[in-house]
């Protein structure tokens, strides 16, 4: 079962999204189609931030259950584009600095999730990752 | 104006004094005295520490630079307005890169039931 965190917008100044060099990597191996609806995506979730749209976010932004860490929770998401298409981000609160932060990772296939999940756990958690079960990207 | 709380609730301080080269000892204090400093956390500003955001975990844990150069570092969690030392980290232990290459940011709309709170609460602080 997904377990889902509704985005609070509300209580931080603003929200920045970082692009890292593998997301721009990935994208840049997509075609020309699939680039243009992974912008298209990302200019909507823009808009969304911009209007206070929460329930576009909420529908759209799905944390990732499966990530069983030994001293934190996991801030994985997983952004749908289309059917095939998913975005990995990071998405967090930095309340010392009053501002949420989503960190655009990796843009993989869906058939490829998992095994692209595994990685990212492997690069980013190493002996803090307890265990990793398999994601069901249908739901 | 009242400094920042900063709790010690797994011994960092103590582990500091057993691991940390007796070098780097004015430093971390002084990066403590950094976390402390409620001037820096109003104008959101750590010069010394360098303090940011660690990306991966949903808990606010940030990341304080003891020495940048050397690798020492801090981990801390912010909760209820107060700091709490989590772990120093040795230069040893590699933190993930995460390579970013384009930052934007995008302000939030302030709802008008935001700012009609924030009229009462300052109202009622007078």
């Amino acid at each position: 079962m997904v377990v889902t965190n509704k985005p609070n917008l509300s209580t931080r100044e603003s929200l920045v999204i970082e692009t890292t060099k593998d997301f721009t990597n990935d994208l840049n191996n997509l075609t020309q189609l699939q680039q243009k609806q992974v912008e298209a995506k990302l200019q909507r979730i823009e808009k969304a931030i911009e209007t206070n749209n929460n329930d576009y976010l909420f529908k759209h932004l799905k944390k990732i259950p499966a990530i069983n860490l030994s001293k934190y929770t996991s801030s994985l998401h997983l952004l749908k584009v289309n059917h095939d298409l998913r975005i990995f981000l990071f998405y967090e609160d930095d309340p010392i600095f009053n501002r949420q932060v989503m960190t655009l990772i990796k843009v993989c296939f869906t058939q490829d999730l998992n095994k692209v999940l595994k990685g990212l756990c492997e690069s980013f958690y190493q002996e803090n990752l307890n265990s990793l079960g398999e994601f069901d990207h249908e739901r | 104006m009242r400094d920042k709380p900063l709790y010690d609730e797994y011994g960092v301080i103590r582990e500091a004094w057993k691991i940390l080269p007796p070098e780097f000892r004015d430093k971390f204090l002084e990066a403590l005295a950094e976390l402390e400093d409620n001037e820096c956390h109003r104008q959101r500003s750590f010069p010394k520490t360098q303090l940011h955001r660690v990306t991966g975990s949903q808990e606010a844990v940030y990341r304080a630079y003891i020495d940048k150069i050397s690798g020492w570092r801090l981990h801390i969690m912010y909760e209820d307005g107060a700091i709490h030392l989590k772990d120093i980290i040795s230069p040893e232990k590699h933190d993930p890169v995460i390579e970013v290459i384009k930052s934007k940011k995008y302000r939030y709309q302030k709802s008008q039931v935001q700012d009609n709170n924030k009229k009462k609460s300052n109202k009622n602080k007078k």
